[in-house]
């Protein structure tokens, strides 16, 4: 349910020299299956979200008459595009719409949860790592603490206080709670890339401490963080839909895969297909940053996979 | 009341109004031994919250004090008509001074005999909140017209010395209690039938504080015999029970049992009984099996599911508004997939069940989006946004709520829906006295069956009538009800015909968005067979009481 | 060695009052009124008046979180008004069925993780290997509470051979499993490095060599050479554990303290939601400070200073 923390170290570009550090990292990238399938997964993730309202064959917020049996019970898959293709849930709403819609939900707390997990995570990991001493002590503690948080936890005690949520609501909880691990990354970046020549360069030439960081450090901490990211992304769709599944995620109406799971998970012995199709849904979302992620740091650090 | 409705209000336990009750006789606990002696085996959804009469509120609580506790006046088996509990009683001609004789010889669970101080003490207690851990007394209320009752309430906390209660209660003689009320109320015999009037042992309630709900003593049928708090509660017969010995010797109750949990153990025969409202899922496969469609039975509750308006404030302070909502909502589809055809339309604020119900009120807002939409053109509405609110700790809420968004949606309200665990938020203060919504999701079961207990609760404008949620006032309408709540309980007939002409004012001005009453069900193994005099199982499916297994008896299966 | 202990130790402390802290301040800052919830509909002005005096809510807050932490101090969580029982006797009836449970899950964790993880190794860069990578990284893909709702379709409900939920001692079976099938792929990931520095070595790679496969010797080590990350793996696992175990109780109807957290949710009961999040995370922090010291003794390497 959570980030697994994984060993990410820089990739070790000396080892093949004729090639430029960008050629080294598509030839290992390419050749990884997995990857590719990770980046196929989601794009195409990405292309259903945006274009979520022109796939979905009908409103999902319309509960049709037709859409429940006589006695309102869900409908079975009819396999018919235009009319319920993956069948109804319990307020006759098409479930293939419901899906695609969800998508949106999905990607947005998605990308915009690592989004603000980064932001915060990176900036304070390079003051840290920068300043060093003092500050980075404060800072690093600090750190410490927000890490033995229990996140899914926090996430769930602070959601469940405030009130009137919006989706994003969802992302910002769940976003500012998670940078303690890029913190920590990008600490550790920032404190092998200080002790380059290019830095003690840098500074003789007189550069401010501020260009420093950010002209010269912040390239170099980057690829650690961008396969953070990607597993971060997959971790945060699985807390809005756990957080959805709970009943305290994204307001009503919008849909959402844990939304449609809390609502079907009560007809499993009647309509399993109801748990089925989002939970799919979400594993195949998941699994397409989980093997982009693991792809980017095969490829980032050869010796990784080992 | 006590009630689901009142609980999907509180909102103090999520799900226990679906709570699926599940009863079984000798299930895989007793085999051998069942026909030596009979158990019955249940379970709950959720938590039994209280056995302590002062903190009483909700249904799944009921099921236990109900036999542990006894009242000066019960309800009858069969209707809704009262008999004597543990007292007779003689009422003046007034209607305002009520005198009750105690039944010879009948004593607590733990040997105590009962006397006319017990009585009084019990009244007292359950109109202060200091009297339990909670602080609360949700029920006093109901007994405040009691003379003395607004001294008794307002003493300090703890009241002072030499101030032992109302002064409108006391004990002319021994096994006898009076009660004086400061005006005649035709319901208030209701009142002293309801769980927060149960009869406590001063003596136990003083042993244990705080903690006298673990230990809880009466004068019922049966008696605690342990609580493992969220788990299983188990009662065994009463050895003084004044009723004499029930058939069924122990009832056990397995509570935070989920309903599809529930329903397979019944299927598997551990439990004898689903006690509903069954959610839609257990009725869907209740409905796909044949063996299971036999053992079920439905019958209406005196309930009513609707929408409040809240009339402090535009635009629901229009009648044309309200009548808009009332011609958009398509009632039908939302019966159809919220409660499976086991609901009835709601034509007026009372249900079928109870006296004062018009008939003659068949359909009063069809679904109709033209009219709706020409009734808001004539309202001027402008588009400005309407806040509707409603408890999300269901699905099904969340889902009614969610159709009924999309209904608005489509005649042109600017309808955003907020769901809410803390819904009592939203209600009126004295920093916001209009409130932060336009529309909420309602519901009431009644405490007694007594047209008062909806129409003065919920469309009243009695002072601090907080069940008036969107602070409901026609001058009219508020003359006839207090007109017929002031008449005894002689005058019957009367009161209804006021409170007839009262529905009509109330459906007219829209008052809310009716939507519908539904049923209450439930299953029931064959084994499980109705005792002595009582014998239709169905009467356990009764609108104010819960089923009661002194009443029952679990052949060998 | 002992200085080391004690300033974990004291680090420990620290941490878990600024838990405490941080946890009162966001459950009990909110426009919440417990007194209306507590009171209900029918309740009067002077009611509410009452019962927040009751309550201690017309106190200032500093008083009211110096009392709190008065009462945890002294293993106290206070009293739930809604549930109408203290807050510390239902997370401590609750705790035990949420630790059986957990070591349940990281048995499972593990019986996943140990044969895969050597399995990949041995068939490096083979089909199974990949085959085995993709299987671990779809187990971390899907929600734990869904993994949980199928076992409970298929193997309890269509098969028939698990209880349906409830607690009972084969009912953690689905549950941990669900936990095991989500959790495994770190501990897969531990066991195939930790295998293939087994398989560098000298002795093994001359019994390879010789066409003996030696599976006790490549076995021993390997568990030796991935006690450590796995003790420290578990360490950093454990808060993710629970998060799951909170989503997955439900399913079950395992009345531990996600289940009762989820009831504390639908009562938007904020002395529950906050009693059980301050004990999980105290508890994961304690679990944290047992693994470190753990790590101290298991590795002579590691410096305490």
């Amino acid at each position: 349910m959570a980030l697994r923390v994984r060993e990410i170290t820089l990739a070790d570009a000396s080892a093949e020299r004729n090639r430029t550090p960008l050629q080294l990292f598509m030839r290992r990238f390419l050749r990884n299956r997995l990857a590719v399938l990770g980046v196929v997964l989601v794009l195409f993730m990405v292309a259903v979200a945006l274009f979520a309202r022109q796939l979905a064959p009908m409103n999902p917020h319309i509960s049709f008459p037709d859409g429940t049996t006589a006695q309102g019970l869900p409908l079975p898959p009819t396999w018919n595009w235009h009319h319920f293709f993956l069948g109804t849930d319990s307020s006759g709403r098409d479930e293939m719409s419901q899906l695609l819609y969800g998508t949106q939900v999905s990607m947005e707390v998605g990308f915009m949860a690592t989004l603000i997990t980064l932001v915060i995570g990176v900036f304070i990991g390079m003051i840290s790592g920068f300043l060093g001493g003092f500050w980075d002590n404060v800072l690093m503690r600090f750190t410490d603490i927000v890490l033995a948080f229990p996140q899914l936890l926090f996430i769930i005690l602070l959601r469940s206080v405030i009130p009137n949520p919006t989706v994003a609501t969802v992302y910002i909880v769940i976003g500012v709670l998670g940078w303690a691990g890029v913190a920590r990354i990008a600490r550790g970046q920032t404190l092998a890339a200080r002790k380059m020549e290019y830095v003690d360069a840098a500074r003789s030439l007189g550069s401010r401490n501020l260009r420093i960081v950010f002209m010269h450090i912040f390239p170099n901490i980057m690829s650690p963080v961008i396969v953070y990211a990607t597993l971060l992304v997959a971790n945060n769709i699985i807390f809005e839909s756990a957080l959805s599944f709970l009943g305290i995620g994204v307001p009503d109406p919008t849909v959402s895969w844990g939304k449609m799971i809390n609502l079907g998970l009560s007809w499993y012995q009647t309509d399993p297909w109801l748990i089925v199709w989002p939970g799919v849904a979400i594993a195949i979302a998941t699994l397409g940053f989980n093997l982009l992620g693991d792809g980017l740091n095969d490829a980032f650090n050869p010796r990784a996979g080992e | 009341m006590a009630n689901t409705g009142w609980k999907r209000w509180s909102l103090l336990a999520s799900g226990a109004l679906t709570a699926a009750v599940a009863l079984s006789g000798c299930g895989s606990s007793t085999p051998a031994t069942s026909s030596a002696q009979q158990v019955l085996h249940f379970s709950f959804s959720s938590n039994i919250e209280t056995l302590d009469p002062t903190e009483w509120t909700d249904v799944s609580s009921m099921y236990p004090m109900q036999e542990i506790y006894d009242t000066l006046v019960e309800y009858n088996q069969t209707n809704s008509g009262l008999h004597p509990g543990l007292a007779t009683w003689t009422a003046s001609s007034d209607g305002k001074t009520y005198t009750f004789t105690l039944k010879k010889g009948i004593k607590f669970s733990n040997g105590d005999p009962v006397t006319a101080q017990d009585v009084i003490y019990s009244l007292n207690r359950v109109t202060r909140g200091d009297a339990n851990s909670s602080g609360a007394a949700p029920y006093g209320f109901a007994y405040s017209d009691i003379v003395g009752y607004n001294a008794w309430f307002n003493k300090g906390n703890p009241p002072p010395a030499g101030m032992s209660g109302m002064s409108g209660l006391t004990s002319p003689a021994p096994g006898v209690v009076q009660i004086q009320l400061t005006t005649p109320q035709a319901f208030f015999l209701n009142e002293l039938a309801l769980m927060s009037a149960a009869i406590v042992d001063p003596k136990v309630v003083q042993e244990y504080g705080q903690n006298y709900q673990l230990h809880a003593v009466g004068t019922g049928p049966y008696m605690l015999k342990s609580w493992n708090q969220g788990h299983q509660m188990i009662l065994v017969a009463n050895p003084h029970s004044w009723r004499g010995s029930p058939k069924v010797q122990k009832v056990i109750i397995d509570e935070n049992v989920n309903p599809d949990l529930a329903l397979l153990r019944y299927q598997q025969g551990t439990y004898d009984f689903l006690w509903g409202p069954l959610p839609s899922e257990v009725y869907a496969k209740i409905i796909s099996s044949p063996t299971l469609k036999k053992q079920y039975s439905n019958v209406p509750e005196n309930g009513v599911v609707y929408l409040a308006f809240n009339t402090t404030k535009a635009p629901f302070n229009n009648v044309y508004m309200r009548q808009a909502v009332n011609y958009a909502i398509n009632k039908q589809l939302l019966i159809k997939d919220i409660t499976n055809g086991r609901a009835v339309m709601q034509t007026q604020p009372l249900p079928p069940g109870i006296p004062g119900y018009d008939s003659s009120i068949t359909n009063p807002y069809p679904y109709n989006q033209a009219l709706a939409k020409s009734l808001l053109q004539k309202a001027g509405y402008n588009g400005q946004p309407i806040t509707f609110i409603y408890p999300s700790n269901t699905t099904d809420h969340i889902r009614t709520a969610e159709m009924i968004q999309t209904d608005l949606k489509a005649i042109g309200l600017n309808v955003s829906i907020q769901g809410t665990s803390q819904i009592g938020n939203y209600w009126p203060t004295e920093a916001n006295p209009k409130g932060n919504w336009n529309i909420a999701w309602t519901d009431w079961f009644q405490d007694y069956p007594d047209a008062q207990d909806f129409l003065e609760n919920l469309l009243g404008n009695e002072a601090n009538n907080a069940t008036n949620v969107g602070n409901y006032y026609d001058k009219t309408f508020q003359t006839l009800i207090d007109t017929a709540d002031a008449l005894p309980a002689s005058q019957q007939a009367q009161r209804v015909t006021l409170f007839k002409q009262a529905e009509q004012i109330a459906v007219k001005q829209a008052a809310w968005a009716f939507l519908y009453t539904e049923w209450n069900d439930a299953l029931i193994q064959p084994w499980v067979q109705p005792q002595g005099t009582h014998s239709d199982l169905m009467l356990y499916l009764h609108p104010v009481k819960t089923p009661q297994f002194e009443y029952m008896t679990v052949k060998s299966h | 060695m002992g200085s080391f202990i004690v300033r974990r130790l004291i680090w420990t402390i620290v941490t878990i009052w600024a838990i405490l802290t941080v946890t009162y301040f966001i459950a009990f800052l909110v426009p919440a009124d417990p007194a209306r919830l507590i009171a209900g509909q029918h309740a009067s002005a002077a009611t509410l008046a009452a019962i927040r005096h009751h309550l201690g809510l017309d106190k200032p807050l500093w008083w009211r979180y110096l009392a709190y932490f008065n009462q945890f101090v002294h293993g106290n969580l206070g009293y739930d008004f809604i549930m109408r029982r203290t807050v510390s006797g239902m997370v401590l009836q609750a705790a035990p069925y949420t630790l059986y449970l957990a070591v349940v899950a990281v048995f499972f964790e593990i019986l996943i993780g140990i044969p895969v993880g050597i399995i990949s190794a041995v068939k490096r860069y083979s089909f199974i290997d990949n085959f085995l990578r993709f299987m671990t990284i779809l187990g971390i893909s899907m929600p734990t509470y869904w993994v949980g709702s199928l076992l409970l379709v298929l193997v309890a409900f269509k098969l028939g051979v698990l209880p349906l939920g409830g607690v009972s001692p084969a009912g953690a079976i689905l549950p941990g499993l669900a936990v095991g099938i989500t959790g495994s792929a770190f501990y897969a990931r531990i066991l195939r490095s930790a295998t293939l520095d087994v398989m560098r070595m000298d002795y093994v790679r001359t019994a390879r060599a010789k066409g003996i496969p030696n599976w006790g010797v490549l076995m021993k080590h390997t568990v030796r050479n991935a006690l450590i990350p796995v003790v420290t793996y578990f360490g950093l696992d454990f808060g993710t554990l629970l998060g799951g175990l909170i989503v997955t109780e439900t399913i079950f109807n395992w009345t531990g303290l996600g289940f009762l957290l989820n009831t504390a949710i639908g009562n938007a009961d904020g002395s529950l939601i906050m009693g059980i999040t301050l004990f999980s995370a105290s508890s994961i922090v304690i679990m944290n400070l047992l693994v470190d010291i753990a790590y101290a003794f298991l590795d002579p390497r590691v410096s305490y200073s």
